[in-house]
């Protein structure tokens, strides 16, 4: 059974990840190019049953999709997006830190790195929590 | 400071080398281990049979460069300027090591029990591998024809890990920082499940360094902090050595409280703390054996001279860093540099898909390993060899370039 096999649970953005509110991250992709990275994130198995993590790729090659917060900043931007899977679901562009409740599993990552979505050098300072410039 | 550089073809991910052992770890989750003292004899004997044991000494048994007999035979300088002459020839273009050369001295090859990894290290004959899965162990070292069985020590995500003292520290992203006893005779006493990692702080820690037996960790976003640990009593002063009585967090420094309000990577070195900033290169001498055990700390006692180096590689701040015995090892979002300790500058450019040096290793701690795209390139810094100890900016103090009596 795959996650596309289920039914496609309903999205909702949220809007202060839009809105310029200090404290959060702020997308740079339109509301339905970001449930796009949701769904794909989901069709593509990038999740677990309550989380998903999605890129946005252009043209074969990952872009950035948003900045992390103002508030405590600095503003750096953002190339990975997660999201919180319920009813509705949403999410949001993040750092996706080791440790915290958005770190991404390393099967999402060894998945990005085997389709060659992202490279090695990448995909290990992702995994890592360092600085990941595209 | 020159180097020898070898070349590996192939899609590595990382790459450890330990007791005799190359493992590359592969972009598909394979580990392969190879012979690496059988695989250099023959790489020196095909690249330049005359001087096949001078290559091989410098690629497979670095340390012993530093040992005050061979250190006495390179105060004649007709003796330093021949290898001088011999290994600066052979440094002019990386020396290939094909795939039909691995073959012959492949060991072993076996799936990764976690893949990517965030960090690897080995210790006592045991490799460890990190990710967000967990910390895996293994003893791939009992016998040459062994499999290797891992077994996964703990499923706390982890960013990074480091050993020494008989423990394994752990960077655990934003749950802090962690260590775990390695044997049952590091065991802590205040430890409430030996078979728990114990957490050390709730700071945020995506890196974790040793310097003697103190933790250095540190965060790109929340800065970085010494975690200072009672002095370990028992013999082998001066060394982790097993069998030392249990040591026991004191408390947290923070690198602005170490470095006068400054901010930026910190590291922790044989003796040294290292902090890099956009401004420069801090070190301090960091000598925590003059703290007096089970008291509280001495500010007298723990912050010795500071040693800026002027100027910083470059002025951003770095990805990551390293103090390596050859020098530091900086890395900027697309090049690597390396701050040699003759003072010269080496630029490696390309974003690294991984590197690591070796500054614990008995044999290897002249090298620098970097995985690219498609190969793995070890470089053996043999420049140092040759560098008075008074004239080192920084690394271990080696014996004097004297002759023998």
């Amino acid at each position: 059974l795959t996650r596309a096999a289920l039914p496609s649970p309903p999205y909702l953005p949220k809007a202060d990840h839009r809105d310029a509110t200090a404290k959060k991250s702020q997308w740079w992709v339109t509301e339905r190019r970001e449930e796009g990275i949701f769904r794909h994130a989901l069709s593509a198995l990038w999740c677990t049953d309550q989380k998903a993590w999605g890129l946005r790729i252009d043209d074969d090659f990952p872009d950035y999709l948003g900045e992390s917060a103002r508030d405590p900043g600095p503003v750096e931007p953002l190339a990975v997006a997660f999201f919180e899977v319920g009813n509705p679901s949403h999410g949001y562009p993040s750092y996706c830190r080791p440790g915290d409740k958005d770190a991404i599993p390393a099967r999402v990552l060894a998945d990005w790195l085997a389709q060659g979505l992202l490279s090695k050098a990448k995909i290990r300072k992702l995994g890592k929590g360092q600085r990941c410039k595209l | 400071m020159q180097a020898l550089r070898l070349r590996i073809a192939g899609d590595y991910w990382d790459s450890l080398i330990y007791d005799g052992s190359l493992y590359l770890f592969r972009a598909d989750g394979v580990m392969e281990r190879y012979d690496w003292d059988s695989l250099i004899r023959r790489l020196a004997k095909r690249v330049s049979p005359d001087d096949a044991s001078l290559v091989g000494d410098v690629l497979v048994r670095g340390r012993r460069w530093y040992s005050p007999e061979i250190r006495s035979l390179f105060a004649s300088k007709s003796v330093r300027g021949t290898v001088t002459t011999i290994l600066e020839r052979l440094s002019r273009e990386p020396l290939e090591i094909g795939r039909k050369d691995l073959v012959k001295s492949q060991i072993l090859a076996e799936d990764m029990p976690t893949f990517p990894t965030t960090d690897l290290e080995c210790f006592k004959s045991t490799i460890y591998c990190s990710s967000s899965d967990g910390i895996f162990e293994s003893d791939p070292l009992r016998g040459r024809d062994s499999s290797v069985a891992f077994d996964r020590a703990t499923d706390l995500p982890v960013a990074g890990i480091a050993a020494s003292y008989g423990t394994l520290a752990a960077a655990a992203g934003d749950s802090g920082l962690f260590e775990m006893a390695l044997d049952e005779r590091q065991r802590y006493d205040w430890e409430p499940d030996f078979a728990d990692p114990m957490h050390v702080s709730n700071r945020p820690a995506t890196v974790c360094t040793w310097s003697q037996f103190d933790l250095v960790a540190d965060d790109s976003r929340s800065g970085g902090y010494v975690a200072a640990f009672s002095r370990p009593e028992g013999r082998g002063r001066g060394r982790g050595a097993w069998g030392e009585r249990p040591r026991s967090p004191l408390l947290e420094l923070e690198e602005d409280e170490l470095f006068h309000g400054r901010s930026g990577l910190l590291r922790g070195g044989s003796k040294s703390l290292l902090l890099a900033t956009s401004d420069g290169t801090f070190v301090r001498r960091w000598e925590p054996y003059r703290r007096k055990a089970h008291v509280d700390l001495d500010a007298d006692y723990l912050v010795q001279s500071e040693q800026w180096f002027e100027p910083s590689p470059r002025r951003d701040l770095p990805v990551d860093a390293r103090i390596a015995d050859f020098g530091i090892v900086y890395e900027y979002d697309s090049s690597l540099v390396v701050e040699a300790n003759d003072g010269v500058r080496h630029t490696l450019r390309g974003e690294p898909a991984n590197w690591r040096v070796f500054p614990r290793s008995q044999r290897y701690t002249n090298q620098l390993h970097v995985v690219r795209s498609s190969s793995l390139e070890v470089y053996a810094f043999w420049g140092d060899f040759f560098i008075e100890s008074d004239a080192r900016i920084l690394g271990l103090p080696r014996p004097k370039m004297t002759a023998a009596p």
